[in-house]
This record gives structure tokens, sequence and C-alpha cells, in this order.
């Protein structure tokens, strides 16, 4: 079968891969052209546009380059057109991917969208163009589907493919794993401080999150983004950080503890069973107008995932470093610790275990046999 | 050409790109409602039931775009709300939602007798023994329609993205302060004056100013929205907020502004039974009415902006003259005329903030929408909400 890809992150370039993968499994005569990255490429897709030319994210970038943006949708939908795949299947980046779904929609083209937008959470009016112009949606968090059923929309729950990826890992040596973090053998915890990835959120979280940690007998690393350079870091939190960059899944697998800033990371925390705590500082405009918008009763997918408070949330004012002091002697003591690895089980559980790879390659080559 | 199209090309998507639930407005909000027509234009839109808290329970109805009986009657039944199409009842429900399936979605509502238009989606609750009516529109189309109600009179580019920027900053600033009530502003003066989508005068103009200054507003140092107020015409001179109000506020200061000088609202006069005139302040006063202070009045002002009148120690509010003579502004100079005085005045309005006159002229010399907010605002710095939007996306 042909099937076409189109995936405009890191992330789905990673998810992407792994769904390929399991794919193969069940349709020899696999023929994938894709958009996407270099993981994907290497599990067997033809990729032809890589997302790195992709990426535009805020307004006024998408201003500037919308040019880029209109030619990349033209070019797109003519390569599908020239390809003409059995389905066409969208990892998640749903400015995008909506818009050649309704385009796709219209010439007749089968639909999985997999990764389901995060609709739930704000700019619920998507869930109707969804309905209209995806086939088959495929949803990740085991909330979404009595969601999706208000409006009278069935999806399919196939788990977290962040637990796929996880349970893929290399082994490693821990001890040549710190060496290479310039730490050598453990004589005191490593905690692992991750302030984000946009500019305003380091700026705010870095220094009192550093602040914490110097108070305390433990090692610490910094997870940098790759969006920012060393430079900047260092005009924020001073020199000699000592901050590793675009390694985040190898400081979290020798970790003892986490100061997170909300995001994807504070489940990818959990997943790699680091006790964390969840930390958010905005502009006083950013969190009016999240009061005003987000419909959800908190902000890490952890607590959202299981419906009750499994990791401390510090928002706002409750970020302070007296309270992340707290939080960090709770979460290295044999308790805490404990009390969030035993959570942290249920919240595997919760999330469909391993498999979710493997279950939406089933449901797209049936999808695409029908 | 190209770049002619270009930009049209950028306005259309830049709303489009950017179509998105951000803020309820109540409509009607300074009168009761009990009863509303709604027609659905433009686009598909489903029907929704919601709970008391405006969360989605059920789809109940389609209203297709090429229905041509695509009208609703909604109204207070017990303490829920009836849906009718036609004679057709449609059941009674909590609280309602109009959806539209696509983006720049339009409707219609007829209630008190008013027609309106507007973009968005549309939510009913009831509220007392009335209903609430709540736009929920996208912030741009939003502001949009505000630039026609409070100024889409003189089609000038950079006053309009003045003006936008200006309510884009109010709006923000504002954006929580009915939240308890299940919206975020009311549609009247109390907020901001939103009765239609940018529809009637000069839309075209109107939307190229919000496309161009998209996500743009205006902070403090400490990174607040400023309070934007503005007011017709300063009469030459624009006036300290504790003037007007209590609070001095460091953006909101006196300042000369010439370009408010003989555009626009710039004159007044106004005639007054001399007899009335004067012993009004004698009696504010506690004093005589006698010639003192009959001199006292002529010169009232001769030196320039007063907000005070000041007799033998003690002081009036000039606001509270105006407000009592109802009067254009508080700048005026008295002149007497036989039995009567005659108020020669200046300017429209509080005087606080930009003076719309002036921006209309600063935007017809050439100046850019920045150089007159920073002429009428001191101390004022230019933020964009782009990032603020992007922070509330849950993947990192």
């Amino acid at each position: 079968m042909k099937y076409y890809f189109i995936s405009g992150e890191a992330s789905g370039d990673l998810h992407a891969s792994n769904l390929i993968k399991a794919l193969a499994k069940h349709d020899p005569e696999l023929n994938i052209r894709a958009w996407g990255g270099d993981m994907m490429e290497e599990a067997g897709a033809k990729v032809v546009k890589h997302y790195r030319d992709l990426a535009f994210m805020g307004f006024i970038e998408v201003l500037m380059n919308l040019r880029t943006i209109l030619a990349n949708l033209r070019i797109c939908k003519e390569d599908i057109l020239e390809f003409r795949p059995d389905v066409l299947v969208l990892i998640d980046y749903p400015g995008f991917n909506l818009r050649i779904a309704e385009w796709a929609k219209q010439k007749g083209i089968k639909v999985l969208y997999y990764i389901s937008p995060q609709i739930w959470a704000w700019k619920q009016s998507r869930v109707h163009k969804i309905k209209r112009d995806v086939g088959k949606m495929l949803c990740i968090l085991p909330f979404e589907p009595s969601f999706y059923e208000k409006f009278d929309h069935q999806v399919d729950f196939v788990g977290h493919p962040l637990l796929d990826a996880i349970a893929h890992r290399p082994e490693f040596s821990e001890e040549d794993r710190r060496k290479s973090y310039g730490l050598g053998p453990k004589q005191r915890p490593l905690v692992v401080l991750l302030p984000g990835s946009r500019k305003q959120e380091i700026k705010a979280m870095l220094p009192k999150m550093l602040e914490a940690v110097k108070q305390r007998d433990v090692d610490y690393l910094i997870a940098g983004a790759p969006a920012q350079d060393l430079t900047f870091y260092e005009s924020v939190a001073g020199a000699e950080l000592p901050i590793i960059f675009g390694e985040t899944y190898k400081l979290l697998e020798i970790s003892d503890f986490a100061l997170v800033a909300s995001g994807t990371a504070t489940l990818e925390t959990a997943l790699f069973n680091v006790p964390e705590v969840v930390c958010y500082q905005g502009s006083w405009i950013s969190v009016q107008i999240a009061k005003s918008l987000v419909k959800i009763k908190y902000i890490s997918l952890v607590n959202l995932v299981m419906d009750r408070v499994v990791v401390k949330e510090l928002i706002q004012e409750e970020f302070k470093v007296s309270n992340l002091l707290r939080e960090l002697d709770y979460g290295l003591s044999a308790k805490g610790s404990m009390k969030m690895k035993e959570d942290y089980k249920h919240l595997k559980e919760a999330l469909g275990g391993s498999g979710a790879s493997a279950r939406s390659a089933q449901i797209l080559f049936d999808y695409a046999k029908d | 050409m190209l770049r002619t199209s270009f930009l049209i090309v950028s306005i259309f998507l830049g709303i489009k790109l950017q179509a998105q639930e951000l803020l309820k407005v109540r409509l009607y909000s300074n009168q009761e409602v009990k009863r509303a027509l709604v027609t659905t234009d433009s686009v598909d839109f489903v029907l929704l039931a919601l709970n008391k808290d405006q969360e989605v329970l059920d789809t109940i109805h389609d209203a297709y775009a090429d229905d041509p009986a695509r009208s609703f009657i909604i109204s207070r039944k017990g303490s829920g709300l009836q849906l009718k199409k036609g004679d057709e009842d449609l059941g009674v429900y909590q609280a309602l939602s109009f959806h539209g399936l696509d983006t720049l979605q339009r409707f219609r509502i007829l209630a008190n007798r008013k027609e309106r238009a507007y973009y968005g989606d549309l939510i009913f609750k009831p509220e007392n023994k009335g209903i609430y009516a709540i736009n929920q529109v996208d912030l741009e189309l939003y502001v949009a329609g505000v630039v026609e109600s409070e100024a889409g009179h003189v089609p000038e580019l950079e006053f309009f993205k003045a003006q936008a920027v200006l309510a884009r900053t109010f709006a923000i600033r504002n954006i929580n302060k009915h939240a308890k009530e299940g919206y975020n502003l009311k549609d009247d003066v109390s907020s901001q004056v939103y009765h239609s989508m940018a529809h009637y005068t000069h839309k075209d103009l109107i939307e190229r100013a919000v496309a161009e200054t998209r996500d743009s507003i205006v902070i403090r140092h400490d990174c607040r929205p400023i309070l934007g107020v503005f007011h017709a015409n300063s009469g030459g001179e624009t006036v300290n907020s504790e003037d007007v109000w209590f609070q001095s506020i460091d953006q909101l200061r006196s300042i000369p502004d010439s370009f408010s000088v003989g555009v626009g609202s710039y004159n007044w006069e106004k005639k007054i039974k001399a007899e009335k005139f004067y012993s009004y302040f004698a009696r504010m006063f506690g004093t005589k009415n006698d010639l003192e202070l009959q001199k006292a009045l002529l010169n009232l002002n001769r030196e320039g902006r007063e907000a005070y009148f000041k007799y033998k120690g003690k002081s009036l509010k000039l606001t509270k003259v105006r407000s009592d003579f109802r009067l254009r502004s508080t700048y005026f100079k008295v002149e007497p005329e036989g039995e009567e005085i005659v108020l020669k005045g200046f300017g429209f309005g509080h005087g606080v903030g930009m003076a719309q006159d002036g921006a209309i002229a600063m935007s017809g010399k050439g100046y850019s929408y920045k150089s007159i907010l920073k002429h009428y605002y001191q101390d004022i710095e230019f933020d964009s909400l782009s990032g603020s939007r992007e922070s509330l996306d849950f993947k990192d």
C-alpha cells in the first residue's frame, strides 16, 4: 500500500518512525513518501521535505514566512496528488495538517490523523473540522475519546507513543554517562532542571531553580533546549552552567529528581520514573489569557491523565524558592520518591501501556485496505 | 502589484489562520433580553446543548448555510431556554451554543427590536428573568468591530491602527473582569462599544489596520497593559488622569496637543442665563453672587487649561461643572453677553489620553500609529500577544 506521511516536528518524526516500523510488519509492500525527519527516513520512508524547513511557530514568524508557508502547502498538495496514496497519515502538527486534511477530504483522499490536537484544552471549535475532514482519529490520551463523544464523534484511543519510545531505549552504563557529563562516581542525588524551551519561560524560571538546587547537597544538570543557545542561558543565569543540549532523555535516565517547566516534559519525566515538581511562571498577560481560555483543572499531563494531584504544580506566585526546596526535599526522601514512583505505575497503565505504535499500525493498515 | 496582492493575501490569511475562540462578549449588555431571533449566515452551524458552566453536553441540531429557514427563536421557559425553529419546538436547555463549522462564521441577532451582525459563535444562558446572549469571537475580529463602533467615521489608516491597538489593550487588560458571570467583556461603554462586526463603514481599511497591528498591545514598564482611555478632542491640551478620576497614572499626563486645534469638534459654544450660571458658583462656594466672583469666573482658563475653579481658598472640580451644565468639555472661557454668558469651549470629552481628532490629524500628516500613541501616552512600550498565546500550547 501507498502511504503519505506528514510530520512537522522532532517529536512527530520520532512517533511516525515507530509507527512506520510497526506498519512494516503488517504490510510487506509498504511504500511511504513523507514530510518528516531523519528517523522516518531511517525507518524506511522516502522523506521529500525535512521538518527543519517547516517550523514556523509564532504569528509574526508565520506572517513573515507567509510566502514560504503558502508555497509549502501548494507543493505538498501537488506532491500528494502525484503520489496518489491509499491513505494520507497526518502526525500532530495541527496548524498545517488540519489545512491539508480539509483539502484531502475534498479530493476524496482517506485521512488518518495520529496524535489528536489538544482541543480539550482550548480551540475546541476544531473538533467539528476534524469530524468533517478526518476519517480516522487516533488519540493518545485516555480522556480524549469521551471529549469527542460529546460532539458525536467516534475516535480510537491507541495509548501514548512515548511509552514505546521509552521502552525501546538502548542499554547504557550510568557511570559512563555521568562521566560524559563531567560527573564523577555517584555520591549524592542528581537533580535535572528542565526550564522549558521559550526564552521568556527560561528567564522566569531558571534562576530560581538554580537558587534552590544550590542550597542542597545535590549534583545538578540543566537540560538545554535546542532552540536556544548557550549565550542566552549564560545571560540569564551566569557563566559556567552545567548545561547539556538536546539530551533530555539521557539526562532523565540517570536523574533522581527533576524541576520541570510545564509541557510534554512533565509527562516524559514521569515515564522515566523520575520524581518531579512542575513549575510555571509566565507574564501577567500570559496568565490572564490562560485563565480566561484554558478549560482544564491541572497544567501537567500527569495530573490531567490521573485526574488527581500526582505531581505538585507550582504556578505563578507559588513558584518560589522555598516551595521548590520543600518539593525537592520531599521528592528525594524515600517516602516521597516511592509514592511518586508508585503513582507513575498507574499513570503508565492509564496511558495504555506500551504498544501504541503497533495498535495504530493495525488500525492504519485496516483502514487502508477498507 | 505584487506587493498589493501579497498584502491582501496577508490580511485574509491573517484573520483566517489564527481565527480561534478567545473572547466572550455579552451582547445587549445594558438592557434586558427576554427573547432573541438568530439567523446563521455564511457557513454551516451546529446547535449544541451546554450545561450551566457552558460545557458541551450534546449536539442538538444542524443549521445548514443553504437552508432558507435557518432562523431560531430563543426565549425563557422556566429556569431554562426554549429553542424553536419556526413553529417547531426543539426543546428546553440549560444553555445553548450556535457553533460555526468554519472560520469567519457570521450570524445576525435580533433582540429588543435591534438587529446586529457578528462574526463568531453565539452562546445563550438564562440569567435572572432574562437571557444572556454571548458572542464568542476571535480577539482580532472583536477589535475590528470595536474600532468601527468607537471610531469608524474617518478613514485614516494609522488612526485606525492606533484605535485597534487600544481596543486590543483594553480587552486584554479586562479579560477576566466578568469571569464569574461567564463572559469577558460587555458590548457597551462600560467595556468598549461593540455593536457590530466591522461591517458598515470603512470595513476594508479597518480590517487592514487590525491585521497590520495584529497581536500588538501597549504596555507599561512592568509589562502590564496600560489604561488606554481616549476622547474626541483635547481642545489643544490633554488632562491628567487624577483631574478627572481619582488616580494619578504615569501614562496619562497632560500634554500640549496642537494636533487637536482647529479640527473636528475643537470648538463649542453654549449660552446660559448669567444669573443661573453665577448663582450656581455662589451656591457651590457658599458665598455671595457678587462682582468679585463674576470677575474670577471671567478669568477662568485664560492662562491655559485648568482642572479646578479656585476662589477664596476653595476649589471646585471643573468635571463637576461640566456634568452639571452638560458641557462638552471642562475647557471653556466665560464671556458676558447681555443677560447671558457665553461659554466658549475647546475640546470634546474628558480630555484624558488620546484625542481622536488629534490622532486623525496626525495620521493625515503621515505619523505612524506608534508615534500617535507615544504622543498621547507617556512611558509606554509595545508588546505582542503571540508569545502569550503560544505558551498556551501544552506541547513544548
